[in-house]
C-alpha cells in the first residue's frame, strides 16, 4: 500500500491540507495512545489484586471443589458424583 | 496440581510451538532466525490450529485419539513443514527487522509481563467452576483422554454435544502430557493460548508499529475486565476470539504486503476457529468479507486467495459435519433454518444488545471507542484501505454476532454473560488491529533509535527482566506457590490410597471382604490420588 503522503498526492494533490491533517491526526493519535495507556494502567492496578485474590481463592479450594464446583447446582453432593464415577471407570 | 503436571503441560505447548514453527517455515521459508523469534506467537497459534485440524481428522477417521496418534500428528505436521520449507526455500534468509525498546515502552512491556504472570497464578489452581466447563467442555476432554473417542450416547445427552472437538482434543493432549485427568492444571492451556495471542500481536506489529503504540493495546487484552475474568475459564469463546483476532490482524497486514504466507496463516487460524466453536465459521466469513471489501480495487488478484481462507474454514466445518451426519447426530444449534429472519424485532434487539455490550466500559474499557477513533484518523490522512478494512471488520463482526444471537431463540439477550462471551471476539479484533491503524494515521514506520547509548537499551531490557523475576520472587518470599506432596494429603483413618478408580474399587472390595463393614467412599485426596475412607 502506498504511504499516506503518496496517496494524498495522487488523490487530491492538496499537499498543504494533507500536512495540516497529518498534524491534527498525529495529535489525535498521541491522545488515543495516551488514553489507552492511562486506562490500561488504572485498570492494571485493579486487575493485579483481582487476579491475586482469585488465585488465593482457587488455592483455598479442595480438589473436589475445583473439579465439581460447576455442578454443585445439579448434584446432591460431591461424594455421590465420585461414587458414581468409581462405578463407571 | 503438581510441578510435574505443570511441566507436562508446558512441554506439550512447546511441542505445539515447534510444530507451528515448522508450519510457518513451510509458509515462509526465507524468514531469518530473528524473524522466527519475533513471530513465535504466530508460530504457536499456527501449531494449535494445525493440531486441532489433525486431531479432528483423527477422530473423524475413527482412529483412537491417544498419545500415540497425537505424537504421530505432531511428527507429521513438523515433518511436512520442514520438507515443504526446504523445497520452497530459494534464497538465504535475510532480516531487516530491528526492535528498539526504549524505557517508556519497556515499562509497558514490564506491566504486560507481570499481568501474564498473574494470570498464570490464577490458572494454576483454577477449577471447573463454570457450569459449562463442568457440564460440557471438561467431560468431552476427559472422554477423549480416557477413551480416545467421543462415545455417541455420551454426546447425545451432552449440552453442546455437537460442538466441534478442537478444544476438547487440545485439552485431551494436555491431559496426556500431564499424565492424569487433572482438570485443574489443564486450565493452564488457556494461559498458553493467551500468551500466544499477545506474543503474536506484538510480533506481527513489531516491524511496522512503534512499540509505544502497540504495547498499550497488548496490555489492554488481559486488563479488559471481561477477558481478565474469563482468562483461564474452560470455555471455547476466548480461544475462538484469539484465533479470529489473529487472523484479522494477519489479513490487515496482507492488505499492505500481499504476502501469501499471511493468507496461509490466516487460513489455518480460521480453520482452527471453526473447529473451536460452531459460530467460528460465521466469524471467519466476516473477517474474509472485510478483507475482500477493502481490496475491491484489486479484486481479480485477491478474491482467489481470500476465497481460499474461507474455503479452509468451510472445509473444517464440513469435516465435523461429515462425522456428525455419519453418526446420525444433529447439530444442537438453532433449528428452523432461516425462519428466524421473519422475526425482525428480535434481530433489531440483538443488534442493540451487541452494540450496547461492546461499548460497556466495565467490560471492554475503551477498546471500541479508540478503534472507531483510529478509523476516523485513518480517513483524515486518507489511509483509506486500513480505514475501510477496520470499519468493515468491526461492522461485519458485529453483524455476525447479531445473526448468531438472532438465530438462536434459546440465547437470552438479557444474559450479559452469554452476550459478552460472544462479542469478546469483536473487542479482541479491535484491540489487535487498532495499533496498525493508529500507526498509519501517524504516518511512517517505527524508527530505529540508534541515538540512544547502549546502556539505555540495556536498562530498558533490564526493567523487563526485573519485572519478570520480581513478581514471582515476591510471592515466593511470602510463601506462595506450594505444591502438595502425597504425604500432605494423608488422613488418619483412611483405608488406603490408589492411583485409579478401578484400583480404588478393588481396595474397597478387599476391605469389605476383610470384614470392614462400615460404608466407604472414594474421593480425590487433593494430591492426585484417590482416597478410600469410611464415611462419617
Amino acid at each position: 500500500m502506498a504511504p499516506p503522503a503518496q496517496e494524498a498526492k495522487g488523490v487530491t494533490g492538496s499537499a498543504r491540507a494533507f500536512i495540516r491533517n497529518c498534524g491534527l491526526s498525529r495529535s489525535a493519535v498521541a491522545i488515543s495512545v495516551a488514553i489507552a495507556l492511562v486506562v490500561g494502567a488504572v485498570y492494571y492496578l485493579k486487575a493485579l489484586p483481582d487476579l491475586g485474590d482469585k488465585a488465593s481463592r482457587n488455592s483455598s479450594l479442595a480438589f473436589d471443589d475445583r473439579e465439581i464446583a460447576g455442578g454443585n447446582s445439579v448434584i446432591v453432593d460431591q461424594a455421590a458424583a465420585y461414587e458414581a464415577r468409581g462405578l463407571i471407570l | 496440581v503438581s510441578a510435574h503436571a505443570i511441566g507436562g503441560v508446558t512441554a506439550y505447548n512447546l511441542v505445539l510451538a515447534v510444530a507451528g514453527t515448522t508450519v510457518l517455515f513451510a509458509l515462509r521459508p526465507v524468514l531469518a532466525a530473528r524473524d522466527f523469534v519475533r513471530l513465535a506467537g504466530v508460530s504457536y497459534l499456527l501449531g494449535v490450529g494445525a493440531a486441532m485440524i489433525a486431531f479432528t481428522t483423527v477422530i473423524v477417521l475413527g482412529i483412537p485419539l491417544g498419545w500415540p496418534s497425537m505424537v504421530v500428528c505432531a511428527v507429521l505436521i513438523a515433518g511436512a513443514g520442514v520438507f515443504l520449507g526446504l523445497r520452497r526455500r530459494s534464497k538465504d534468509p535475510q532480516s531487516t527487522f530491528h526492535f528498539s525498546l526504549l524505557l517508556p515502552s519497556a515499562a509497558v512491556l514490564a506491566l504486560l509481563v507481570v499481568t501474564l504472570e498473574a494470570v498464570f497464578r490464577k490458572g494454576r489452581l483454577q477449577g471447573l467452576l463454570e457450569f459449562d466447563s463442568w457440564d460440557s467442555w471438561g467431560p468431552k476432554a476427559k472422554a477423549l483422554y480416557f477413551f480416545g473417542k467421543l462415545p455417541l450416547r455420551f454426546l447425545e445427552d451432552l449440552p453442546g454435544g455437537s460442538y466441534p472437538p478442537g478444544i476438547p482434543a487440545l485439552l485431551a493432549g494436555g491431559l496426556h502430557a500431564i499424565g492424569s485427568s487433572d482438570v485443574v492444571t489443564v486450565h493452564l492451556q488457556y494461559w498458553f493460548l493467551g500468551v500466544g495471542f499477545v506474543a503474536a500481536m506484538v510480533g506481527l506489529l513489531a516491524d511496522r508499529v512503534e512499540p509505544m503504540v502497540s504495547l498499550p493495546f497488548a496490555l489492554l487484552v488481559f486488563v479488559m475486565p471481561d477477558i481478565r475474568s474469563r482468562s483461564v475459564d474452560m470455555y471455547g469463546d476466548l480461544p475462538l476470539g484469539f484465533a479470529i483476532a489473529a487472523a484479522a490482524l494477519l489479513l490487515a497486514l496482507w492488505l499492505e504486503d500481499r504476502a501469501d504466507w499471511q493468507i496461509g496463516a490466516a487460513a489455518i487460524l480460521c480453520a482452527g476457529a471453526t473447529l473451536t466453536k460452531r459460530e467460528g465459521v460465521v466469524l471467519a466469513a466476516a473477517v474474509v468479507a472485510a478483507a475482500l471489501l477493502a481490496s475491491l480495487d484489486r479484486f481479480r488478484q485477491t478474491w482467489v486467495r481470500l476465497a481460499a481462507v474461507l474455503a479452509a474454514a468451510g472445509a473444517a466445518w464440513l469435516l465435523w459435519q461429515i462425522w456428525l451426519s455419519a453418526h446420525d447426530l444433529h447439530g444442537n444449534g438453532p433449528s428452523g433454518g432461516l425462519h428466524f429472519l421473519s422475526d425482525l424485532g428480535r434481530g433489531w434487539d440483538a443488534l442493540h444488545t451487541v452494540i450496547n455490550n461492546l461499548f460497556e466500559f466495565d467490560l471492554w474499557l475503551v477498546s471500541m471507542t479508540i478503534g472507531i477513533a483510529a478509523i476516523g484518523l485513518c480517513l483524515l490522512v486518507r489511509a483509506w484501505r486500513v480505514a475501510l478494512y477496520m470499519a468493515s471488520l468491526l461492522g461485519f463482526l458485529i453483524a455476525a454476532c447479531t445473526v448468531i444471537l438472532w438465530s438462536d431463540p434459546n440465547l437470552q439477550l438479557s444474559d450479559v454473560n452469554v452476550v459478552s462471551r460472544l462479542v469478546g471476539t469483536v473487542a479482541l479484533s479491535a484491540v489487535a488491529v487498532t495499533p496498525l491503524a493508529l500507526q498509519r494515521a501517524w504516518g511512517g514506520v517505527p524508527r530505529v533509535w540508534n541515538v540512544f547509548p547502549v546502556w539505555h537499551r540495556r536498562l530498558a531490557w533490564g526493567v523487563v527482566a526485573v519485572a519478570l523475576i520480581a513478581y514471582p520472587a515476591t510471592l515466593l518470599a511470602e510463601g506462595g506457590a506450594r505444591f502438595p506432596k502425597p504425604s500432605d494429603c494423608v488422613e488418619p483413618g483412611a483405608i488406603g490410597y490408589a492411583d485409579s478408580y478401578s484400583a480404588a474399587l478393588r481396595l474397597r472390595e478387599q476391605s469389605t471382604l476383610n470384614g470392614n463393614a462400615t460404608s466407604t467412599a472414594i474421593t480425590q485426596d487433593g494430591c492426585g490420588r484417590l482416597r478410600v475412607a469410611p464415611t462419617h
